[in-house]
Parts: C-alpha cells; structure tokens; sequence
C-alpha cells in the first residue's frame, strides 16, 4: 500500500488544530456547538460557530477503539445497547479516555428526530453538558411517503424541491429560522443572509470539487487511493462551506489528479475492484482480502455523496434550499445509486454488510442482475467465519 | 356470562368485533400507536381499529417480503418485537379486514411501514394490503409543529371524507367525541377500580378491558364498562403487593400474568395498552375539530415527547397516584424509545420512596419465564407487607 495522501494527512491533522482552536475559544468565552450530522453545520458556519459533528465524534472514538469502553459506560448507567449514537454522551459522563483530551462546554446541542432515540440522547447530553438543547424535526434519514425515482441524484441540485413534501420544508424553514434567532440571543451574534448565501456558494463549490475527486478515482485504473484515504478525506464535509473546508477538498483534488497523471497505484495488486456498500469503517478484513486475493475497495458511498449536498439556490433563499436538503438528502435504500457508483468505478464485485436471510436482498438481486458478484457479510470484523465467506465468494475466478 | 368475560374473549379474539362490522357492510380503518384521532374515524363512520401484535406471529413474513429492501449498511431497525410482530401479521393477511390502514409518524420504525409496505406492495402485487395514509407529525412541542400538526389532521379529515364520499361534520365529530370521552371516564373508572387498596381488579383484567377498547365499534365497549363496573368487583387479597409496570408497549398478558402469580398486584402503568387509555381528555371548551387538533399535538399519549421531563414526571404522577410499592420496568430488545428515559424514572421514583426493578433486553415473547418469574419474586420479597 502506498503512502498516505499528503492531502489526507492535512485534513487529519486540521480536525486536531480545529478541535483545539475550538477548545481555547470556548474557554475563552466564544460559543461552540455540537450537533447531529447533515443539519446545521452551514447556519453555524454563517454565525461563525465552530460546529463538532455527533456522527465524527463517535466515529472518532470507534477509530480510536474505545467503543466497548464507552459501550460499558452507557451500560453501568442503565442505557443498553446498541450504543454507537451514545458514544459521544458517554464520552462526557467519564471523560477520561475521549479523544484528544474530550470536547470544551457548548453553548448549546442541537438534536433532530432522526430516529427517535437520537432526540432522547442529545438531550441527555445537552443535560450533561449543562447546556441547552434545541430540537428540529425531520431529516434526511427519515423515510417519507414520497418515493424517489431510481435516478433521483442525477436531479437532487436543481430539482430538490420534488423530492421533499412541501409542508415538511415549510416547518423546516420556519424551525431554522427559530433555531437562527435562538443561537442570536444565545450568543449575541447577528445572522447574516449574505453570510449564508456565501457558504452555500462555498458548499457547492466544495462538493463540486470533492466530486470530481471522487471521478478522478472512480475512472482511474489502478486506483489511485485506499479506501481508508477516501474516507478520511469525506471529513473536509464536517467543514462544509467554510473557506478551510474549500480549501483541503482543492489540496485533495490536486493530489488525486497528480496521482492519476502519474499512474501511482494506492494497492500493491489489484486483481479484483471492490465496491465497499456500506457508511461503516474500513472493514477489518480488507488486509486479508488484500494479501490473500488482490482484492481492494475503490469506492464506497461517500464518494458519491458530495454530490448529493450540493443545491442551487433560486429567489436569493439560501435558507430554503438549505431546508430542502435537511428533509432529503440522499436515499439510503435505492439499489440503482449502489449500481451507479458500481458501474463507475468499474468493479467487479460489490461488499455489503447485511444479515443472513433465507430472502435475497434487493441489493443482492439488483448486482445480480446486473451481472455483478455480490458479498454480503454480517460483520466488518476479520474472523474465521468472515474469512469463510470471503474465501467462498473469491476463492474462483470473477 | 361475566362482564370481565366479554373482555377476556374481545382480546382473544381481537378481530371477532371488526369482522363482524366488515360482515355487516361496515368498512373498517386500522390504524397503529396511540395517537392517532380515532374520533375522526368514528365520524366519518368507520370502524377504528388499533393494530397490536401477537408474540406468535413469528417472522417469516417480513424476512420475505420487507427485510430485503433494506439498506445493507443501514439495516431495518429491527427487533422491536411488537413492531416487527404487527408488520408480519400485516403482510400474513391477519388484518385482511382493513379497508384502510393509518400510518402515523411515532416510532421510526412504525412510520417505516408507509415505505416498507408500499415498495412491498410494488414488487408482490399479490400481497393483499390495505390503502395505505401516512399521518405525518412532528415531535417537537412548538407553536410551528402545532401549527403543521393541525393541518395534517385537516388533510386525514379530508382523506376520510374522500373515503367515505360525505363530508364528516361537526355534529357526527361532537357524536364521536361524545362517545370516547365516555370511554376514557369509564376506563378511569376501571383504573380506579384497580388502584384501589386492597385492588378490585388485576392488572391482567385491567390490560383486557382498556386494550379492547381499541378492538371493537366504542359504543358497544362502553356498554360492556357500564355493566363491568355495575357488577360487584373482585377482591384482592389485602396484603398484596402493589407494583407499577412502565417501559415498552405491552399487548399481551404474559408478563401481566408471570406478575401477578408472583404474589403482586399490577395496579397502574405507564405504556400505551393501560391506563393511558383513559387519559387526555379532550377540552370541552374548544370547537370539536380543535378539541382533536389541540389533544394530539399538546398532550400526546406518546412517550416520544421533548422534552424528555415530560415523560418522566407523567410517568412518576402515575406511579405515584396509585400509591405503589414497587416499580417494574420491563424494557423490550431494542426498544430505543424506552432505553434512555427509563434510568431518570427509576431515579426519579427513588427519589419519591418507589423502589424499582429495571428489566432491559427483554424478549417479546417470553419463551423461558422461569429466570424472569425468579426476579421478579425475588424483587416483589423485598417489597413484601
């Protein structure tokens, strides 16, 4: 394996200078926010707020392989499991082992009924914290009776307005709104339209950018950079439309684009191309598929996501299409975008993580039928009973 | 036949009523969770029926028919037994009666059959499933979520008028409220009854009577509490110890039963088949329509409320008015509703002199209850009088 991106080294070591900055400005007196992923981030960002994702703080300590230790803490105070969304309240009730010395005191969380536990636990964190907690309704993640067509990233940035129901972004800007006026009497900082206006500008251009990263790769043969590279890089997104956030996904950009020219491989064989279908960490096992078959990730989702947060703004309301892409952003359940990104990245198998089931999945079916090899584990772990089912999917030839 | 009798059959026989509604040329709209405006159904003469589930259902049906839809890295949320269990019976054609079927936004999980059942529908025509109406709502407890919360149960109103081709009006909405305000003082009755010192009613008949309310035309449910409560009530033994069940949705009688032959009495709860059937009183003060508006959004029956505090204290009030001796949380597999509130109950009926004993991960169906009749005793022992 090739050495890391310089790049991705670069957006690794800003999350670190970012979180102390944070740190010291909030003991200095200034605000700092912590909130549920893919909601607020661009408002603060407007406001001038730093912002610390739940979904990356959790990840983070997953990386860090303290989720059973923090596991444990939810436990022993009668929170059961499973856990992964808790992680980062469990980091507060001890604070002892979270990473990089824990997080300063926000001014306030925001929490969204994503799922229901998700509104429960920020407001037990907030509680924790000693700050307030703000809820918002609806996300994304929701499932909404209105089904999106099989192509629906293709019309997601100009289009967004008929893939979300109209009264749901109607409560959604309205609650934005009450979210904006409440940080302004919270933090006694202004608003500012123009700001917004200029962040989503920056998102979308950010996305553009990361997008053509992600093209870059996807078209590259060898592939160009490890899976564990392009999901670092999906951090710049915790920076959306800021001008740092622009300016690692240019540096990253750049990189990929050298590294294509010069034809660098990022894995010493590539026998078999691997999509890795899943929001999960690099699985434990991509060594042994590696060193036993060849067999490397070259894609995954997030390098299909940017695409989906970009959003053209129309009648100069930044906040409106920021509202939409709150209620929608990406269908987690359509087969067709798996296929897209399939067929882009020219792979020959795709890697997903699902229950066994007697019932083939529509996952299954759609690879398939498309004539694509579909392995589906039950764990990203590397263990006996993974290596068996690898073994049994690429023990032949593809 | 005994009063209690009509009960103890209605829910075993949960869909005898409805049957013989759709038989009679009635048409039936199910619907499921607590907060959903039956009284709207009801005016717009349809039968409501609240969906449970059964522990038998197994899950067959939903490993065929929806599992495969979901997402590999975000697999269904599955695993919530009464969920799951109602979802296969839907798609196993136990609900074959339902004209309609009312999807309302609570649990994720719940919400997800919209989905789940029309992407079902798509590719297994065959399926035999109800028209399907999403009842969208917001969580949040703000002037703007009441605001879009009314309009959705405008837009339900006029779906239910659509359905039934006559518009439903005020007087027929005033009939119906009429109607299931005088269940819910007759079900207060019975939880009266039952809280009574010694208790007048077991929890297990208690469960009965409030469930079946959900199960067959009101009116007729209401005639069965009138006679229930003129017939001479059971008498506990005195010195029966007197427990408060909280957690996860119960809508079977197994733990009701492994309970109460442990020496204890269940006399009050705080899930969504006891007694809070006979709660949120609509106000009499507001226009009919209002009445409905302003109950569902302002005094949800639901335990997925903002803030938090809210469950809680109403969970303590419960406990407390009917002065028990110990509290019983009996928290399902993967219940994320109930996981994280129920530590600040346990801690907050401390604080008021209530011991509890907090079972989690708990099965829906409880195939082996000797290690779960074990803690009980054993908790109920040292509660004794």
């Amino acid at each position: 394996v090739t050495e890391r991106l310089e790049s991705v080294n670069a957006i690794r070591a800003y999350q670190r200078t970012w979180l102390a900055d944070a740190r010291a400005r909030a003991e200095a007196g200034e605000p700092f926010v912590i909130s549920t992923s893919d909601e607020v981030e661009e408002i603060l960002a407007a406001f001038g707020i730093p912002v610390l994702v739940i979904n990356y703080w959790n990840f983070l300590i997953t990386a860090q392989r303290k989720a059973q230790h923090f596991g444990e803490v939810l436990e022993s105070r009668g929170y059961v499991g499973p856990h992964f969304f808790a992680l980062g309240l469990a980091s507060t009730l001890e604070p002892e082992g979270a990473p990089w010395g824990g997080l300063p005191k926000p001014a306030l969380v925001v929490g969204a009924t994503r799922h229901e536990t998700e509104l429960k636990i920020t407001e037990l964190w907030a509680r924790e914290l000693g700050c307030p907690c703000f809820p918002l309704d609806f996300n994304f993640a929701s499932p909404y009776r209105q089904l999106p067509d099989d192509d629906w990233w293709t019309g997601i940035r100009d289009r967004w307005e008929d893939l979300v129901h109209p009264a749901r972004l109607e409560l959604r800007i309205e609650q934005n709104k009450a979210l904006i006026s409440y940080v302004e009497l919270l933090t006694g900082r202004s608003f500012s339209w123009q700001a917004l206006r200029q962040v989503m500008e920056r998102v979308n251009a950010q996305m553009d950018v990361m997008s053509q990263a992600a093209q870059l790769i996807a078209g590259a043969r060898p592939c160009p950079v490890t899976l564990r590279d392009q999901v670092s890089a999906y951090q710049t997104n915790w920076h959306r439309g800021t001008p740092a956030g622009l300016e690692l996904a240019h540096a990253y950009r750049d990189e990929v684009e050298q590294r294509v020219k010069n034809r660098v491989a990022a894995y010493g064989r590539e026998n078999i191309r691997l999509l890795y279908w899943s929001m999960q960490q690099e699985p434990d096992f991509h060594a042994y598929l590696q060193a036993t078959y060849g067999a490397v990730f070259v894609g995954a989702p997030y390098g299909a996501m940017p695409q989906t947060y970009a959003r053209t703004v129309y009648h100069d309301d930044p906040l409106r299409a920021l509202s939409a892409r709150h209620i929608f952003l990406f269908d987690m359940a359509s087969t067709s975008w798996m296929l897209s990104e399939a067929r882009r990245s020219g792979v020959d198998a795709v890697v997903a993580v699902e229950d066994a089931s007697a019932y083939p999945s529509r996952f299954r079916q759609a690879c398939e039928s498309a004539g694509l090899r579909y392995v589906a584990v039950p764990r990203v772990s590397d263990d006996p009973e993974i290596r068996a089912i690898l073994d049994k999917s690429f023990s032949h030839k593809i | 036949m005994p009063p209690i009798d009509h009960f103890r059959d209605h829910y075993l026989h949960r869909d005898r009523a409805a049957r013989a509604w759709k038989r009679a040329g009635g048409r039936v709209v199910g619907y499921l969770c607590d907060n959903v405006p039956e009284e709207l159904i009801m005016a717009a003469g349809f039968l409501p029926y609240r969906l449970s589930g059964n522990p038998d259902a197994g899950p067959d049906a939903l490993e065929h028919y929806i599992q495969p839809f979901a997402a590999p890295f975000s697999a269904r949320n599955r695993g919530v037994g009464f969920v799951d269990a109602m979802l296969t019976m839907l798609l196993s054609g136990a609900f074959d009666f339902l004209d309609y079927l009312v999807i309302p936004h609570t649990r994720k999980t719940i919400q997800a059959f919209y989905r789940e059942l029309t992407l079902a529908r798509q590719v297994y025509p065959e399926l035999a499933l109800p028209e399907l109406y999403y009842l969208d709502r917001a969580y949040t407890p703000f002037y703007t979520s009441e605001v879009f919360n009314r309009q959705r149960l405008l837009e339900l109103k006029s779906q239910l008028e659509l359905w039934s081709g006559q518009p439903i009006t005020d007087a027929a909405l005033a009939e119906a409220i009429e109607v299931t305000t005088e269940s819910r003082q007759l079900l207060r009755q019975v939880a009266n009854w039952r809280a009574a010192d010694p208790p007048r009613l077991s929890g297990v008949d208690a469960l009965q009577v409030f469930a079946t309310a959900f199960f067959m035309p009101k009116p007729d449910h209401n005639q069965l509490l009138r006679a229930l409560l003129e017939a001479p009530p059971e008498r506990a033994p005195d010195a029966v110890v007197r427990l408060f069940v909280g957690g996860s949705p119960l809508d079977h009688l197994q733990l009701y039963e492994l309970v109460e032959s442990s020496g204890a009495r269940v006399v009050a709860e705080d899930h969504c088949w006891g007694n809070r059937c006979a709660e949120f009183t609509l106000d009499a003060g507001l226009p009919p329509f209002e009445a409905l508006a302003d109950r569902y959004h302002r005094r949800p029956a639901c335990s997925i409320d903002f803030p938090m505090a809210r469950v809680v204290d109403r969970c303590v009030a419960r406990a407390c008015t009917a002065n028990v001796d110990g509290a019983l949380f009996f928290v399902l597999d993967n219940d994320g509703v109930h996981v994280w509130d129920t530590p600040d109950e346990v801690a907050a009926l401390e604080c008021n002199g209530i011991p509890s004993l907090y079972l989690n991960r708990q099965p829906y169906r409880i195939d082996d209850p000797e290690p779960l009749t074990s803690q009980i005793r054993q908790f109920v022992g040292t509660l004794g009088k």
